[in-house]
């Protein structure tokens, strides 16, 4: 086992270290143009939306590019995995497949519920299988929930689309079938992190449940805005595997607003001082808690170099440095200034 | 062994109307290392440290534009004090701006195609889920297939009314009045089809016999079509690539200026 991780740590490591560096996003960004920009790309990993751009003109089919780039950093090294942790990884590619799915609902109910085009949009889904097949363009297509679930009746999902099928026609929202499927993907890597050796266990098993934390607060700040909120039971939008937050303090925050919402949660995280000026004070606390996030991130890179901590920070920081470029190349297609995206950056 | 030649460590005090004269002839020896004087670092011209800046930037977008048509190489190796002359940055700026925007049109142009491609690879799919055998009109998997005629002279109004749906429309023949066509169209789409068939008197009799319309042929026509407009697509690609190679000299007469420029302001931001 040490044998096997000692390995693919020292591939994953060595990635690390050719990751894009700030001085490079920093000569993105005063790239004035898109194809200047996507240009810049040449000779890096991400020479895929350099390619596809050259060939459509449309960063969309570079961001699809992108999107299948990043699944191969999860597949690549898979014929080196001993099964434990091909479980573990295959739970993280879940949250993949489980984005496709999405993505394929969100057009089958903005052209069913909301009466919207959706003919532009429908080619920018990945369409190869990620862990089941997804038959894309028939749960697009299709005349009803139901008949999406039948569909999908080879894959974990279809149960979750079956019994959001009221919910969704009843409040015309898909919050809480999409809240459901990000509960199956949780619930099944925190199995997969139960199948972890005891040290690795540990590891993921800290961080992922801190991500299940914030998830749970923000769900818990956001679900607020919808209309059916009150109607709703709270167990259903719950996380369980979090470290933090309880299903009993979930409903709490469920109640409580702005000062009332930072009191109850703060005596958990004491480390994070909470800011309470300003009219976001919610969002800026969970800014600090994902900033927590990226601090274990740097400190399973200097910990342990042969536990699954690199693994997990691998994966992290890809996805970060993917979505910093997808927010950076979109900014330049939109005109905003180098001022201004480093601002949001 | 390489040992380094034995150097000297100089301190130069010249009056500042000279300093152009003097970065000029140090760069033609091209014999001193600079090294910095953390002590004088305050009184470093800002002006300089901004231009810089700002060569550095044109710099490589010039690279960027020679880098699209793989002309990098051509880039002079080695530079020569006499191509010093002052510049215009904005004028340069402005030509790569113009240069630029010259080239995000023909993108344009490729991604409203690529809006085409990927309807029609909708369609393809589909298609290629046919079963094999005659197609006729009807509704098979999730396409609609629609095979009959329409009068002649409205065909292309018919063409152009279709082609705000996903649809795959394909004329088969010609009449004396009428035109012959198939037409595939997601059955999401039916209400709007049918109302565009009706407005067009679409007639479902008289389809040319000689035409065995199966899944092959199908597939065959939409391939060819999907085919062209990827063509269409790298001429535009070819197009842009000419227009760069057209100011190619243009670029590389900037980056010999930038970068002698460049050298300059580097040389002169060691004058404290």
């Amino acid at each position: 086992m040490l044998k096997n991780n000692r390995f693919i740590n020292s591939k994953l490591k060595a990635r690390i270290s050719l990751m894009l560096s700030d001085d490079f996003f920093y000569r993105l960004i005063r790239c004035g143009t898109l194809q200047e920009a996507v240009q810049l790309l040449k000779g890096t990993e991400y020479e895929i939306v350099n390619s596809c751009f050259s060939r459509t003109g449309d960063l969309k089919m570079g961001e699809l590019g992108l999107f299948s780039r990043e699944i191969e950093f999860y597949t690549e090294f898979e014929s080196f995995f001993p099964n434990y942790l091909r479980i573990f990884v295959n739970a993280l590619l879940m949250k993949y497949e489980i984005d496709v799915l999405k993505s394929a609902i969100r057009l089958w109910f903005d052209k069913n519920f909301r009466g919207r085009n959706i003919n532009n949009r429908i080619g920018y889904i990945y369409r190869k299988s990620v862990i089941n097949t997804i038959f894309v363009d028939q749960v697009i297509n299709a005349s009803s929930l139901l008949e999406i679930s039948e569909i999908l009746s080879e894959t974990p999902y279809f149960l979750i689309i079956e019994s959001n099928n009221d919910s969704v026609t009843k409040y015309k929202s898909l919050f809480l079938l999409e809240t459901a499927l990000d509960i199956f993907y949780f619930t099944e890597l925190s199995k997969s992190i139960g199948k972890l050796g005891i040290k690795d266990k540990k590891i993921a098993g800290d961080y992922y449940s801190f991500v299940i934390d914030i998830e749970n607060i923000k769900w818990a700040d956001r679900f607020k805005g919808f209309d059916f909120y009150k109607e709703i039971d709270p167990s259903r939008i719950f996380i369980p595997n979090g470290k933090a937050i309880s299903k009993v303090l979930f409903q709490k925050l469920l109640l409580a607003v702005d000062v009332d919402f930072i009191n109850l949660i703060q005596p958990l995280f004491p480390y994070i001082a909470p800011t309470y000026s300003g009219s976001h004070i919610v969002d800026s606390y969970i800014d600090s808690l994902e900033k927590q996030l990226k601090n274990k991130i740097k400190r399973m890179l200097r910990g342990d170099p042969f536990s699954i901590g690199i693994m997990i920070a691998y994966f992290n920081l890809k996805q970060d440095e993917i979505s910093k470029l997808i927010m950076i190349l979109n900014a330049i297609s939109y005109g905003l200034s180098e001022k201004r995206i480093k601002e949001l950056l | 062994m390489i040992f380094p030649v034995k150097m000297k460590k100089l301190t130069v005090v010249l009056l500042r109307e000279y300093t152009d004269d003097i970065a000029r002839s140090l760069l033609e020896l091209g014999c001193i290392d600079f090294i910095t004087n953390p002590e004088l670092q305050l009184y470093r011209d800002k002006d300089v440290n901004n231009s810089e800046e700002l060569l550095r930037e044109l710099i490589e977008r010039v690279e960027i534009f020679l880098g699209m048509i793989s002309r990098k190489e051509e880039l002079p190796q080695k530079l020569t004090i006499t191509d010093l002359q002052e510049i215009n940055t904005d004028k340069f700026k402005r030509n790569l701006d113009r240069l630029a925007g010259a080239l995000q049109k023909l993108r344009d142009e490729q991604r409203k195609i690529q809006e085409i491609i990927l309807q029609q690879e909708e369609i393809q799919r589909q298609v290629e889920q046919l079963p094999d055998g005659v197609v006729s009109s009807g509704s098979t998997g999730l396409l609609d297939i629609h095979i009959g005629r329409i009068s002649a002279v409205d065909f292309d109004s018919f063409s152009q009314a279709v082609s705000r749906t996903t649809s795959f429309l394909s004329e088969t023949g010609n009449g004396d009045e009428n035109s012959f066509f198939v037409l595939l169209t997601m059955n999401r789409e039916r209400l709007l089809v049918e109302k565009i068939l009706k407005q067009f008197n679409f007639d479902t009799s008289g389809f040319p016999s000689s035409i065995d319309c199966n899944r092959i042929y199908l597939i065959e026509k939409v391939t060819e079509a999907m085919d062209s407009f990827r063509e269409k697509q790298d001429i535009l690609n070819s197009d842009i690539n000419r227009a760069i190679e057209s100011k190619l000299d243009l670029l590389l007469g900037m980056w010999t200026d930038l970068s002698v420029n460049l050298l300059f302001i580097k040389v002169r931001s060691y004058f404290y």
